[in-house]
């Protein structure tokens, strides 16, 4: 446990602490970014060019007098004289000589003799990474300003010292990143095989786990340069760090902190001291977006994450019958176009979408991951991230949505629309009662009494079967089960009796039985409370079970839509039929969206004409030149093909 | 994912209504009755710290041994160290005419018995000189924490939610700049600013000449003085604290920001902020109440060991402003080599660091009831 | 007395540290409550970086705990305001030499009588000597060839094993302040030869004192404060305060503190540049006693640099001594021998040494060595408000300019010291003031024999009989006008034949508001007598 929280505070605790910077952040370059690390760069390349230059660029040499003692700044001596007369703009100049080439000596130390025992921690294991730990831990909690005292008064100020005296107080984090590093790959697939084709241990230090680890410490290497130049100056601060009279900056701001009337003698060192160790920070965040392998990794998971399961389809539940058509739809989308933020401009996501659902309506939307299915939900929500793009219109109850604001969102989510989320784990909080997430929003939005709202909040868990429902109010989510947990959610959507009930792939991370439960339960909701739902699969099973109409996605755009059983029956598109037709009797069990030959299309990179067509078997030429138009074919049919009617016929 | 993995799922665990395995249950194999567990826990943590304490007393004694210069050299005037029999009669009287072995096993047993041993350098049981120094740095340090914090998680949160804006881009760039600045420096140029330039703010030190310092309750001027009644002390105790706690929390916050801003973005992505909007709850709830309160579980860890270090690390500032708090003891007990306030020292700071690391463990289960042990 | 002389030398400079450089002070403490203008009249602030372990004679030793000391114990003898040229009365009404200078007679004024009441016997002044010597701490090296008997009630002898004309002079410091003995005996004071692991008297003096001196303790708090009140029964001249406050107080503070013109109110610390745009109505009293010196290792084993004597030569004609002495401010005062000007002896300011480059470069030239480089060991402290760094990388820049190659090597005080000791340091670089106000006590340490002289491999046989010769004068001349000669005529063949090379004297500064009276600076070791302060 200690373990696990200590890694986050490398050497830098006494001088300053530095984080390591938010995956979040690392998913995605920013656009100027690159503009500010060249702005980085540059600021070390002239500091490296004074420091190189530094005979030919000092007007004096920084050791001997050159005027009168703390003269103040003239056209002599542009930054002024120190304490002994030296000219304080060579001193400053030779100082880069100092600064930049011992914190990268530090750093490389450090990261050999962290990376050294942290390598051979995580391969050894068992004892020897406990008691190599211990020392880590060990270090991490002793008072690193004493240790480098102590460890400067053993052996007396100089650069030398004060070099070994940092080292050894910044080594431990880079035996953590290691160690870490080391462990992650230690038990994979690759380390084993090399064993089994007769690998030593140390050759396959050397061959496997090195490598892997060069990564994550090159990356907390750089961030720590900035630290090291910073340490080093706070050591000469205090007497401890490089000789005098060798202009360092530390020691320079030490000698005008006396007397503050002659300002100029720190004031100038400091802004050094500043812009070198900005650079490096800069140079360190650049260098971490580049080579952070955790932030591949992260977008692994991510990836890994989509390819969901798919589960037999459920057992039937009632026998759908359609509702009597109405007048006005509840939900009319015409139109509707997203673009979201990307690196290289707005992304279209979804392109001109038309859906509707009636009220009472099941409706289904099936397709692959990024077809622009939760997209879709979630601009019904208006919860798309920051700098979405919307165009189009969106007609609910009458009311135009995309022209609402904050205020009136506010009031159409949860009381008009709500939605229930894919992953009941990560829908619920984790850290507040089912009790309060049950009743919040029907205390702000409806403006109930504690009491009613939490009569309510019971009401709601016995209409979705969760037992003894007023213990559960007091319970945390994760005290649930994942299909209790996802019981609550819906109960938790339909507080403020929405007329409309988006459900994202309810289902999907939960085991067969209970997604039948919940399938159920969904529809006789639908029964009872008059409502509508507008369902998200990319299971066709459940689709065909529970929606009375469907619409199939594909690239953001509606290839298909219309009665469930009429396009799952009789698809007309080829990507409804590739969907179906991997398996002999359509509706099998066994079936996977996997089937379909090629790769989804990646937003951004669709082809100019139809997005299936590459992976099309019926291609033609004319489904290249541009995006097929939507087809009404029937009453309530739509398809978007060219060549659909060709084939059709030819059927 | 927030905060650790540490024992979960509590003993009112209601998963029993529906039978099925489940992927996403947090159901870990249970370690026991909850009551052993949290035993086991409270002996590890207990474990763990009095070795650390044990290991930093071995490394402290090392490295003061391993130091060529004698505590005679400081402690006795230069004539006195060329007489034989007084440097004897001091070695023997600090227990320094010992063979190693025995010098450590003679302050481990003082140790034992609450006893740290008297400072070489002032003459003090070290006891004594830490319940003078370590009120000092409290003073400055806990202020600035709590400030820190504060202004952190607003902050933070504010760049977070206007991520890629102008206001994101302000607060991280003070941030880095924050974190670039060496810390000395900056408080010499606040000293310079609001001290010699303006005026306004004094010179450094924890009370003003013509006050009397209040009498030791807390060791904190500002407390005591309230406590004793004595409102235009405290108000002097507080100015002087105004420097030292801005530097400190200038400093701690350009550390903090980068930790909230990336939790709370971290926060924001995750799927039951966006359910908590889609449920029609108004933002400042959402952010308050739902946020806020998943972000804390990583801005307590690093918080709790900024605080640590701030107890540890203020030497620098404490020097500048003539603080005579725990880092200025070190120094001089450092360069002194006063090897019992060195020990002293450096058992406060692994103490602290352990108990900070406690208390982290334990604020995880107040805010994060899935790891809350009992 | 033989070679042994003294030197208080480094232990004031090393007990600085923590004031000083550290700062672990820096409590501006208070002089009135919270309302700040009670009773200002009846008490004196002072305003010092406090560097003090203990109230008790027998261990005190650093610079603030000597002006308390100094106000609590009376001592036989002392030195009248700035004067240090010869002791004058105390407890002894009179006191007779031997003519060999080896015994010394004191004869106790009758009037004199502790804090409570109970008249000073000379078991009181045995005690209090014996226990100094047997506590064995710093001020113990001291008077260690000295032994102390009492020949009737109101009569102490003082007998040295060696010469020493200087024994007044010593027990004018405030380590040899005497304590009532009974009260002593009572809570613990011994005074035998195991006084060191017997006595238990030390805790209770911070709290109480046992003198006859014109102050007792209020209260005694290392970090912050140190309150004394005037002594009711005090038997000489009533002190003119009444309370005094002692508060830590850094040196930027107490130029802040005195730029505001406070009343009342003395700062002890300030120093060097810190001096220069203080208002001019405060006055200030100094006098140069502290020596910043060169030593240079004789043995050509050690260093065949060093112990060239062209290279030293070049060494000594190439710094710049007017601007060492800059560095110190207004303060600083160019070394003309060795004995600071504070003390009888020092050599006239038109001696003051100068920079000679030309003859420096020749010198070096000629001495065969100036192309190996030589390393500076000084203590990597602030004294006196100056980085020593400072100073030894202007010796460095000087010695340069003759093309003489010196490395620095600073060390902390601890190591510093440890090495010195060790006698294997080829060139250092030290601040030394006297262990006790006489010129004379500097003589022995650094002539063949003494410490100094030893730790720089200066042997009798290396070193020129002439001045042997003028040392043992110093030594033997048992009146002051005598000793004065003897003084300068040794120091100026030292400049030419010694391994030191002095730069320049700096000088302890008391500053005080301009109420005061009385305030002066002392060399005799107690900075300024609080009890002679008055009012205008």
């Amino acid at each position: 446990m200690t373990n696990k929280r200590i890694p986050a505070m490398p050497a830098r605790r006494w001088f300053g602490l530095r984080p390591g910077s938010p995956r979040a952040e690392r998913r995605r370059r920013r656009p100027h970014g690159r503009a500010v690390t060249a702005a980085a760069i540059a600021i070390l390349a002239a500091w490296a060019v004074v420091a190189i230059a530094a005979p030919l660029l000092a007007p004096h040499d920084p050791l001997q007098q050159a005027g009168p003692y703390y003269t103040p700044p003239s056209s002599a001596h542009w930054l002024g004289t120190d304490q002994l007369g030296r000219d304080i703009l060579s001193r400053i100049i030779y100082g880069a000589r100092l600064s930049l080439p011992l914190a990268v000596i530090i750093v490389a130390l450090a990261l050999l003799l962290g990376g050294g025992i942290g390598l051979i921690a995580g391969y050894l294991g068992k004892w020897a990474d406990e008691s190599l730990m211990r020392l880590t831990d060990l270090v991490f909690a002793f008072p690193p300003i004493i240790l480098a005292m102590v460890v400067t008064a053993a052996f007396g100020p100089s650069a030398r010292n004060a070099v070994l005296a940092l080292v050894l107080v910044s080594w431990p984090t880079y035996a953590r990143v290691v160690r870490s590093a080391v462990l992650s790959i230690r038990g994979s697939d690759f380390l084993h095989a090399s064993r089994l084709l007769g690998v030593g241990p140390w050759r396959a230090l050397v061959r496997d786990v090195l490598p892997n680890s060069v990564g994550p410490s090159v990356v907390l290497a750089s961030l720590e340069l900035g630290n090291a130049v910073l340490m080093l100056a706070s050591l000469s601060f205090l007497g401890l760090g490089p000789r005098p009279p060798a202009p360092e900056w530390g020691a320079m701001i030490a000698a005008g902190a006396s007397d503050l009337s002659k300002w100029w003698v720190s004031i100038v060192p400091g802004i050094a001291i500043l812009t070198t160790v900005l650079a490096f920070n800069l140079l360190g965040d650049a260098v971490r977006d580049w080579l952070d392998p955790t932030a591949a990794r992260a977008s692994a998971d991510r990836r890994h994450r989509d390819r969901r399961k798919v589960g037999p389809p459920p057992a039937r539940t009632q026998p759908v019958t359609a509702p009597e058509p109405q007048a006005a739809p509840l939900l009319d989308i015409r139109g509707l176009s997203v673009a979201l933020p990307g690196p290289a401009g707005p992304l279209p996501v979804i392109k001109n979408l038309d859906l509707r659902v009636d009220a009472g309506e099941i409706v289904g939307i099936a397709g692959e991951s990024g077809s622009g299915k939760s997209l879709t939900a979630l601009t019904l929500l208006n919860l798309l991230p920051p700098g979405a793009r919307v165009n189009g219109s969106i007609m609910f109850q009458g009311k135009e949505l995309t022209e609402l604001d904050a205020r009136g969102w506010q009031r159409v989510r949860g009381s008009g629309i709500a939605m229930v989320f894919q992953e009941s784990a990560a829908a619920l909080h984790p850290m507040l009662t089912v009790g309060l997430q049950l009743t919040e929003h029907l205390r702000a939005a409806q403006g109930m009494s504690k009491a009613a709202a939490r009569a309510r909040a019971v009401e709601l868990l016995d209409q979705v079967r969760i037992p003894q429902p007023r213990r559960a109010l007091r319970a945390y989510p994760h005290q649930f089960s994942g299909g209790m947990r996802q019981r609550i959610a819906i109960a938790s959507a339909l507080a403020c009796r929405p007329r409309l009930l988006i459900a994202d792939e309810p289902t999907t991370a939960l085991d067969v039985t209970v997604q039948a439960g919940i399938l159920a339960l969904l529809d006789e909701l639908r029964r009872d409370n008059d409502l509508s739902v507008l369902f998200i699969t990319h299971d066709l099973g459940v689709l065909s079970s529970l929606t009375q109409r469907a619409y199939v996605f594909y690239a953001g755009r509606v290839m298909e839509s219309g009665g469930t059983a009429e396009v799952l029956t009789q698809p007309a598109h080829p990507y409804t039929s590739a969907l179906l037709g991997a398996r002999p009797h359509g509706l099998s069990t066994e079936r996977t969206l996997r089937a379909i030959p090629g790769a989804p299309v990646v937003p951004g990179q669709e082809p100019p004409g139809c997005p299936f067509e590459p992976r099309c078997a019926y291609a033609r030429d004319e489904c290249r030149t541009g995006p097929p138009p939507v087809e009404a074919t029937s009453t309530d049919r739509t398809l978007a093909c060219v060549v659909a009617p060709d084939l059709a016929a030819a059927r | 994912m927030t905060g650790p993995h540490l024992p979960a799922a509590g003993p009112g665990d209601l998963v029993a209504a529906e039978l099925e395995p489940d992927a996403d249950a947090t159901g870990r194999p249970a370690g026991g009755r909850p009551a052993h567990r949290l035993l086991r826990f409270i002996a590890r943590k207990v474990a763990i710290t009095a070795g650390l304490l044990f290991g930093v007393t071995i490394l402290t004694f090392l490295l003061v041994q391993a130091v060529p210069g004698d505590p005679t050299a400081t402690n006795l005037s230069e004539t006195a160290q060329k007489d034989p029999s007084i440097v004897a009669a001091y070695r023997a009287k600090w227990g320094l005419d010992q063979p190693l072995p025995v010098q450590y096993a003679t302050y481990l047993n003082n140790l034992v018995h609450g006893d740290l041993g008297t400072s070489q350098s002032t003459g003090n049981p070290v006891l004594h000189d830490l319940g003078t120094y370590i009120p000092a740095t409290m003073e400055i340090a806990i202020p600035a924490m709590v400030l820190s914090l504060l202004i952190s998680l607003g902050l933070g949160m504010w760049a977070a939610t206007r991520k890629d804006r102008a206001a994101d881009h302000t607060i991280r760039a003070g941030a880095l700049v924050g974190l670039s600045t060496p810390s000395f420096w900056l408080a010499i140029v606040v000293l310079y600013v609001f001290f010699f330039m303006l005026d306004i703010a004094p010179n450094g030190g924890r009370l003003s000449t013509r006050y009397t310092p209040p009498r030791h309750v807390t060791g904190m001027y500002t407390v005591d003085a309230l406590l004793q009644g004595r409102p235009i002390a405290f108000q002097d105790a507080l100015w002087h604290l105004m420097l030292p706690v801005l530097v400190l929390t200038a400093l701690t916050v350009s550390v903090l920001i980068r930790f909230v801003r990336s939790a709370m973005l971290e926060v924001l992505d995750q799927q039951y902020v966006r359910a908590a909007y889609a449920k029609g709850l108004p933002r400042q709830i959402v952010l308050r109440r739902h946020v806020l309160r998943a972000g804390l579980v990583q801005v307590v860890t690093v918080g709790g060991l900024a605080f640590a270090s701030l107890l540890s690390g203020t030497v620098l500032i404490e020097q500048i402003y003539s603080w005579p708090g725990i880092g200025q003891y070190a120094f001089s007990a450092s360069l002194n080599l006063d090897l019992p306030a060195i020990m002293g020292v450096g058992l406060f700071v692994a103490l602290v660091y352990t108990v900070v690391n406690l208390l982290i463990d334990i604020l995880y289960g107040i805010i994060d009831p899935r790891i809350r042990v009992s | 007395m033989t070679g042994r002389s003294s030197h208080r030398a480094l232990r004031p400079m090393a007990a600085l540290i923590a004031a000083a450089v550290v700062g672990v002070v820096g409590l501006s403490a208070c002089s009135g409550e919270d309302s700040g203008d009670n009773g200002t009249n009846s008490t004196l602030t002072v305003d010092t970086s406090f560097v003090v372990k203990s109230l008790d004679p027998g261990a005190v030793y650093e610079p603030t705990g000597n002006v308390v000391v100094h106000a609590l114990y009376d001592t036989l003898v002392t030195f009248d305001g700035a004067d240090i040229s010869k002791p004058v009365p105390a407890l002894a009404s009179a006191y007779a030499a031997s003519p060999d200078g080896r015994t010394f007679t004191f004869t106790l004024n009758p009037d004199a009588k502790f804090a409570d009441g109970s008249p000073v016997t000379a078991a009181d002044v045995v005690f209090s000597l014996d226990r100094l010597k047997n506590l064995k701490g710093s001020a113990a090296a001291i008077v260690k060839d000295l032994s102390f008997s009492a020949s009737d009630d109101k009569t102490v002898v003082v007998t040295s094993t060696v010469v020493n004309p200087n024994v007044p002079t010593i027990l004018a410091a405030p380590y040899a302040g005497i304590l009532n003995s009974k009260l002593a005996k009572e809570h613990g004071g011994q005074a035998g030869t195991d006084a060191t692991s017997a006595d238990s008297l030390g805790t209770y003096l911070n709290e109480n004192a046992l003198g006859s001196g014109p102050y007792k303790i209020e209260s005694f708090d290392v970090a912050s404060r140190i309150v004394l009140t005037a002594n009711p029964n005090y038997w000489g001249k009533k002190p003119a305060f009444g309370r005094v406050v002692f508060q830590n107080m850094d040196v930027q503070n107490q130029k802040l503190t005195m730029s505001k013109k406070p009343t009342s109110e003395i700062a002890l610390d300030l120093a060097g540049d810190q001096l220069s745009g203080l208002p001019t109505e405060l006055q200030q009293t100094s006098s140069p006693s502290t020596y910043y010196q060169l030593r240079l290792h004789a043995d050509p084993a050690i260093s065949p640099v060093t112990s060239n004597h062209d290279w030293a030569h070049a060494l000594q004609a190439a710094i710049d001594y007017q601007g060492v002495a800059a560095l110190f401010g207004s303060s600083g005062v160019p070394a003309a021998g060795i004995v600071p000007t504070a003390y009888a002896g020092a050599l006239p300011d038109s001696e003051a040494q100068k920079q000679d480059l030309a003859k420096a470069t020749a010198l070096a030239a000629q001495s065969g060595v100036a192309d190996q480089t030589v390393k500076l060991l000084y203590p990597a402290i602030t004294f006196s408000g100056v980085d020593l760094g400072t100073i030894a990388a202007k010796v460095q820049s000087d010695a340069a300019k003759a093309g003489l190659k010196i490395e620095l090597d600073p060390a902390p005080i601890a190591s510093f010291l440890d090495q010195r000791r060790g006698g294997k340091v080829a060139f250092s670089f030290s601040p030394q003031s006297l262990d006790y106000p006489s010129a004379a006590s500097i003589v022995a340490d650094l002539m063949p024999g003494g410490g100094a002289a030893t730790a720089a491999g200066w042997t009798t046989a290396k070193a020129d009989p002439a001045t042997v010769a003028a040392a043992n004068e110093v030594r033997d001349a048992l009146d002051t006008e005598k000793q004065v000669a003897a003084l300068q005529k040794w120091q100026r063949l030292m400049i030419e034949h010694a391994p030191y090379i002095t730069l320049a004297y700096n000088a302890g500064t008391v500053v005080a508001s301009s109420d005061l009276s009385g305030a002066q600076y002392t060399a005799a070791g107690w900075t300024v007598d609080i009890a002679d302060i008055g009012t205008k």
